[in-house]
């Protein structure tokens, strides 16, 4: 897969694969520092689902890595399957 | 077959003296295309690809690139004359044949290109000429095109400038006669592309830091190296493109992941962010590198910076 560009940002996708959610949020927490938090969130949330083909839970950041990883057993489950 | 005491008297096995309709009929020289030796377009590429295979050559490695210096303003011939001894009774015999030897002279580019161009001087190349019809000269080779192996290649220093005359930039090309005579090979372009305006040398790129290294983020400003000028506002968001750069660990030379590639216009500069958790980060107080990509990286899908190659590696301490 090709990297995504985002708000101008050039994101690494494959990189972004091997992350969950929570550690792909903290890795940038530097960026779109202009932005609302809202905004922050949803664009990088926007690159994470790109890469993962998942979507994230509206609670993803209560919730406990075991939710990311239900999703990548999910994803790796279909993957198998094909 | 060798036979004793037979001497064999050279006949005229071939070349007549009609005069034909169509002919070759080399104009002033315009540029030259400086090669590799032995750098050789085939029958097939001169058919269908010789643009292509042109450009493509000029963003090739060290070792297979081509450099177009396609922009002569003025040829002084300086081709020696033939060396003749005159025997006793008058009679004149030929010695050996003058090489071909030219003086071009540029100005686009002026000491920039100049200073380039010097550091061909120690080494031995080939060239295809160009002349003004955008005929490409080189030498044929069974069914193909090589560039001329040049017996001298030389870029003086710039020629300083008077109240009656502009600074002055020059090369010196030497050429074996058999090369342009009996050897010659060429190919016209001019009805396919217009080469002086399509085959380009590269410009080069230096790198900078404006930030120093720090958890895994630098801030990079690209210059041109001739002027020094920031190339942020022409082409700052290709260069906020992680496929433009790569990082190594400075000792092992294995490759650092780049997660993402940020423009800062505020500062003109490329945030690049690297993978800190990355196995071939360094420790602390090792280094790492970053430079750009390969000119063919560059000049490619999705970063589109054609013409262009880094000139430096930036080394940081973690």
């Amino acid at each position: 897969m090709n990297n995504i560009t985002i708000y101008g940002v050039n994101f690494n996708i494959e990189w972004a694969k091997t992350k969950t959610y929570k550690q792909f949020l903290e890795h940038f927490k530097h960026l779109f520092k202009e932005l609302t938090e809202d905004e922050r969130e949803n664009n990088l949330k926007k690159v994470w689902e790109t890469a993962n083909k998942v979507q994230v839970d509206e609670h993803i950041n209560t919730q406990p890595d075991t939710k990311i990883t239900k999703y990548k057993k999910e994803k790796i489950g279909k993957k198998e399957s094909l | 077959m060798a036979e004793l005491n037979k001497v064999t008297c050279g006949g005229l096995l071939k070349g007549n003296t009609g005069v034909p309709a169509c002919y070759m009929d080399l104009s002033v020289i315009n540029g030259i295309i400086l090669t590799p030796i032995g750098y050789t377009l085939t029958k097939a590429e001169i058919a269908s690809t010789l643009l292509s295979k042109l450009q493509t050559s000029t963003l090739a490695t060290r070792a297979n690139r081509i450099y177009p210096v396609l922009n002569f303003v003025d040829i002084k011939d300086n081709t020696e004359q033939p060396s003749y001894q005159t025997l006793g009774f008058g009679r004149k015999v030929l010695l050996k044949e003058g090489k071909y030897s030219f003086e071009a002279s540029y100005l686009d580019g002026g000491l920039c290109l100049s200073n380039q161009l010097r550091n061909f001087n120690p080494i031995k190349w080939a060239a295809f000429l160009v002349d003004s019809n955008g005929v490409l000269i080189g030498t044929k080779v069974g069914d193909n095109l090589m560039a001329i192996p040049l017996n001298l290649f030389y870029a003086f220093p710039y020629g300083i400038a008077t109240s009656s005359e502009p600074a002055s930039y020059k090369l010196n090309i030497e050429i074996e006669p058999k090369y342009l005579n009996e050897e010659i090979g060429f190919v016209q372009t001019k009805g396919e592309f217009d080469i002086f305006d399509t085959v380009k040398g590269l410009l080069n790129l230096v790198i900078k830091e404006t930030t120093t290294l720090a958890a895994g983020k630098i801030e990079i400003m690209v210059t041109n190296s001739c002027g020094g000028d920031n190339i942020y506002d022409v082409y700052g968001t290709n260069l906020a493109n992680i496929t433009a750069w790569i990082s190594k660990n400075a000792t092992t030379k294995n490759g650092i992941t780049i997660t993402a590639a940020t423009p800062v216009p505020a500062n003109k500069t490329i945030e690049l962010t690297l993978d800190t958790a990355d196995l071939d980060y360094p420790a602390v107080a090792s280094k790492l590198t970053i430079e750009l990509n390969t000119a063919a990286i560059l000049a490619a899908a999705p970063i589109l910076m054609v013409g262009y190659e880094g000139a430096n590696i930036l080394t940081q301490t973690v």
